[in-house]
């Protein structure tokens, strides 16, 4: 593989990110410095002294049809009625107030959860009190999974019962039942 | 005060694990953060109490957790706290203290709790070589335990909450710190690091996020914590570790093959500084104890093992030395007293060198 050096500098590259831009995959490289720029949550504690949301703002400009400036700014002033945790003190510092602090910001912050760690969807395991209320989500994919299985093998029977659970869950009745066990 | 922190830590690390030729510690560690509770950087010092109460509460009456030794942070002195950084007991955060900042450790299971670092609680087991699997199975345990009954602040969209957004989801940050002088030596290293990040892995320095390198030593870590499951997040860092240490090995059996003379002399100057110098500077200490370590295999040195080593590392640092030595001293007489412990480490305590 050829010596990759960083795009803003000369210095080696360290980093190598990837993402859609305009619908395609390009690939970015970048020594640590300028990776930390290029991806806040990389390097949180150097970064106090930037501007991060101008910084931010300027990236986001070469990615089209993501996020524009003004969505930067109205979020800017975004507050949390919890904590008290502004959109602007976040970006500063790269730390969120209180769990509430995830649903307040959720649109912006699901954009860096992104960038950072290329998804936005938890899928690894749950805290011990919450298991045994499990998800519509999961729940349901478990038993399309098995209903599958179940018409593969033939047996109309069991498919039929998993039909009916599937619908039970899925319906707005059996959503708001979970909902409320969890 | 004093004692009672090295006594507390005395058998930390311990014992010697798998491949530790090139594996110096594997280290799980899990990110919680309460519900209804502000996160550490915005929580007011009731909130922060609070949570130190639940910890405590929940840790003295659960059998589970009786290994638990507590200290509080704001009690240490500024060279305790350095001392447990040193020892890799907590993180260069902590060693900063603050009020309401809790730290439990059991010996004996390899495991520590930090209560309202970055996030309310922070979790790990460190052990010695190549053990990712324990590690990750033992600090499970602790958190089921945890889990069962504190409430977490847990969504079912994007996992554990923690305070930074960069360790949501699993919370877990997997590491192993390996020692690769070969590639260094054959200036491979920067091409073999340039890969790391490319896998989804990141590389830190010796006392993990933004510490400097030093003595040859490298941490591997996952840096993605959302969307992959606990499991396959540490199965990739295995199969990146594995990868470096063959390529470790090979450059190192590579130098031995090609360059004997250059690589024997490098370590056996070492060896002759280590052995006899008055006078000896952490930085150097670190830039001599590495060719020494990888002389080890070698059979160069039989009084020695990887696992002697890593200790010896550990016990030259600045905090250690004025702790053993029994309070402060200036730069100057550190060097000195380095100096003094590593002859008597490699010569024997008798020693009239």
């Amino acid at each position: 593989m050829s010596f990759q050096k960083c795009q803003k500098c000369d210095r080696p590259a360290t980093h190598k990110f990837t993402r859609i831009v305009g619908g395609e995959a390009a690939d970015f490289y970048f020594c640590q410095e300028h990776a930390a720029e290029f991806s806040p949550l990389q390097q949180k504690s150097g970064l106090n002294q930037m501007n991060l949301t101008q910084l931010l703002a300027g990236l986001l400009k070469s990615e089209q049809g993501q996020k524009t400036d003004s969505d930067e700014a109205t979020a800017a002033d975004l507050r949390c009625q919890t904590c008290g945790l502004s959109f602007r003190q976040y970006r500063q510092t790269m730390l969120l107030g209180c769990s509430d602090c995830y649903s307040t910001f959720d649109k912006h912050l699901r954009h860096d959860l992104r960038r950072y760690h290329g998804t936005v969807r938890h899928c690894g395991k749950q805290p011990v009190a919450k298991v045994g209320k499990v998800s519509d989500h999961r729940q349901l994919e478990a038993l399309k999974k098995r209903l599958a299985l179940a018409i593969q093998d033939e047996d109309f029977e069991l498919a039929a019962q998993l039909r009916d659970q599937i619908r039970e869950v899925s319906s707005p009745a059996g959503k708001s039942r979970n909902a409320a066990t969890d | 005060m004093e004692s009672s922190i090295t006594k507390l830590t005395e058998k930390w690390a311990e014992p010697a694990g798998p491949m530790s030729h090139v594996v110096v510690s594997s280290r799980v560690r899990h990110a919680r953060n309460l519900e209804r509770v502000a996160f550490p950087p915005r929580a007011s010092k009731e909130d922060l109490r609070r949570v130190c109460d639940l910890v405590d509460r929940l840790i003295r009456s659960n059998d589970a957790l009786g290994g638990f030794a507590r200290v509080d942070i704001n009690t240490c002195t500024g060279l305790e706290r350095t001392f447990l950084k040193e020892r890799h007991v907590i993180s260069p955060e902590l060693e900063q203290g603050g009020e309401h900042r809790i730290l439990y450790i059991d010996q004996k299971r390899s495991c520590v709790v930090m209560v309202n670092e970055e996030d309310h609680l922070r979790m790990y087991c460190l052990r010695s070589g190549l053990q990712l699997v324990p590690v990750l199975k033992e600090i499970n345990v602790i958190d089921a335990v945890f889990g069962q009954s504190l409430n977490y602040a847990f969504s079912e969209k994007y996992g554990y909450l923690t305070t930074c957004p960069s360790n949501v989801g699993t919370g877990i940050r997997a590491s192993v710190m390996l020692h690769l002088p070969g590639l260094v030596m054959s200036q491979q290293i920067e091409e073999i690091l340039k890969h790391v990040p490319q896998s989804g892995m990141t590389v830190r320095g010796y006392y993990g996020e933004n510490s400097e390198f030093l003595g040859d030593f490298y941490q591997i870590s996952n840096e993605v914590t959302l969307g992959k499951t606990e499991d396959e997040i540490v199965q990739l860092l295995q199969g990146v570790i594995d990868q470096l240490i063959a390529r470790e090995e090979a450059a190192r059996k590579a130098l031995f093959e090609k360059k004997r003379r250059y690589v024997e002399d490098v370590i056996w100057r070492a060896y002759a500084l280590l052995t006899h110098a008055r006078i000896m500077a952490s930085n150097e200490s670190f830039k001599l104890l590495s060719p020494v370590r990888l002389g080890i295999e070698q059979g160069y040195f039989p009084a020695l093992t990887h696992h002697r080593l890593n200790q010896l590392i550990v016990a030259v640092q600045p905090a250690h030395l004025q702790l053993a030595g029994g309070g402060e001293i200036g730069a100057e007489e550190r060097d000195v007293a380095r100096a003094q412990l590593l002859r008597a480490a490699f010569n024997g305590p008798d020693t009239q060198n």
